[in-house]
């Protein structure tokens, strides 16, 4: 047991030395780890821990870039005006899924594996989470701003971005983006 | 339930001359994107889309009405400690459909983990209620079924299914669930018909409270909940389908399209 720890922080110690690149990696560390310790000081209810988690996730997370990307070329179609509100909506609407799935976190370890570049000024970020039974892939892609941020979660392989992409883009094939807003709130501030 | 297991293989060969082998090869085009990271991923034909929502919807209505009430009282009974030797025991029963899997997909590397994997956790692991195989590197559990060994030899999806009760899936991984059934050590030793449902049952079941808790938050962040669970199932699969063959020296040389899509 002592010997695999050791192993394990050699071989950490080891990646990192070959990854000093390890820009991106290190950014959502940095982030996870302050969600973590907002998790395990505080409990679910008191004061102001929603607030810090938002604080710690939003370091790292683009909400713009994301918001953007599930639009794709729809966002051609949307005015100065709508892409703010559509921005707004989703990104509400993603903090309460991100709020309630954090909130469900107990005993499973967040494990940080490569980082591999992406072409310019992007990267991916391979973890994940070991629970008792399994473990569950979560892939982060990153894009260089001013600092490294989170433009897309891939969890087992399904792509957050793609997922939603998916479905604006049927609904903007009836309905007008006035619409998909509309909807996106309601979603946002139904749970 | 073994009849009608038969009866859905014979549904689905018979649909399967019809549709799977002219899927095979059809590419999904997805519209160019300007950028590469702006594209749909794989896509899925949904030619029978009004039975899928159907069928969606009845399965909705089923799952929050029984099966979530049903998981609450589940996972108050019996606590996680139970359920995950529950899980660990049913995979283990499960190892036959793996091994031949991996042996369809010609990785005698995977084979012999899984077999080493079933001895194991079946002896020292006390008939598998214990996963200890999985402590040593590179002796994890595997994803391995019928339907990824379908993709891994090339064949697409052929469209997309929604089950009755089961839920999203496709020609071809339906197909591909029904062959897993029939490698289900009860379906070819001679066990009575009790005990094969009392252990599929339990194994199911098992797993309830978990897939409703991931259908419960697809729903709860999504706006169109049968266009992201397609989606969703679909990329999910691709993942599998291009895992298992990125590692595979025989079938990893060509790519089908499917697979190819989902690489960044």
């Amino acid at each position: 047991m002592m010997a695999r720890a050791i192993g394990t922080i050699f071989l950490v110690l080891l990646f990192s030395q070959a990854a000093l690149a390890a820009e991106a990696k290190d950014a959502l560390k940095s982030s996870v780890d302050a969600v973590l310790n907002v998790l395990t000081t505080t409990k679910a209810g008191d004061p102001g821990r929603v607030e810090k988690l938002y604080a710690a996730v939003g370091r790292v997370f683009d909400p713009e870039e994301l918001a953007k990307r599930t639009l794709a070329a729809n966002w051609e179609k949307f005015s100065a005006d709508e892409r703010q509100q559509f921005t707004r909506a989703f990104v509400k609407l993603l903090e309460h899924t991100y709020l309630r799935r954090i909130e469900a976190y107990t005993d499973e370890k967040v494990v940080f594996l490569d980082e591999a570049p992406l072409g310019e000024g992007r990267a991916e970020v391979s973890t994940k989470i070991v629970t008792s039974t399994k473990e569950v892939p979560i892939v982060y892609r990153l894009i260089k701003k001013s600092d490294w941020k989170v433009y897309d979660v891939t969890i087992e392989g399904v792509s957050l971005v793609q997922n939603y992409r998916n479905q604006f883009n049927q609904i903007l094939v009836k309905e007008s983006p006035a619409q998909l807003i509309s909807r996106v709130e309601s979603m946002g501030s139904a749970s | 339930m073994l009849d009608g297991k038969r009866f859905l293989v014979i549904v689905l060969l018979l649909a399967a001359f019809a549709g799977l082998a002219g899927c095979a090869s059809k590419k999904a085009a997805p519209a160019a994107a300007a950028d590469p990271a702006d594209d749909f991923g794989p896509v899925v034909a949904d030619p029978i889309e009004p039975w899928n929502r159907f069928w969606f919807a009845f399965n909705d209505t089923l799952y929050m009405g029984v099966g979530k009430p049903f998981s609450a009282v589940y996972t108050r009974v019996l606590p996680k400690y139970g359920r995950d030797r529950i899980e660990n025991a049913y995979s283990n029963f499960l190892f036959p459909v793996r091994f031949v899997n991996a042996v369809l997909q010609l990785r005698p590397d995977m084979a012999s983990r899984e077999l080493g994997r079933f001895l194991i956790n079946s002896t020292f692991g006390l008939g598998g209620l214990y996963d200890l195989a999985a402590s040593k590197p590179d002796m994890g559990p595997q994803k391995l079924d019928f339907g990824q060994t379908l993709g891994v030899w090339g064949f697409g999806h052929g469209f997309y299914l929604v089950l009755p009760v089961l839920g999203p899936s496709s020609l071809r991984d339906g197909i591909g669930m029904a062959g897993d059934v029939a490698a289900q050590p009860t379906t070819y030793l001679n066990t009575p018909i009790v005990l094969t449902l009392a252990i599929s049952g339990a194994g199911r079941v098992n797993r309830f409270p978990e897939m409703i808790d991931i259908y419960e938050e697809l729903k709860r962040s999504s706006i169109e909940p049968y266009t992201a669970a397609r989606d969703a199932y679909v990329q999910l699969r691709a993942k599998v389908i291009e895992d298992a063959r990125r590692s595979n020296p025989v079938f990893g040389g060509h790519k089908t399209s499917e697979a190819a899509t989902t690489a960044p």
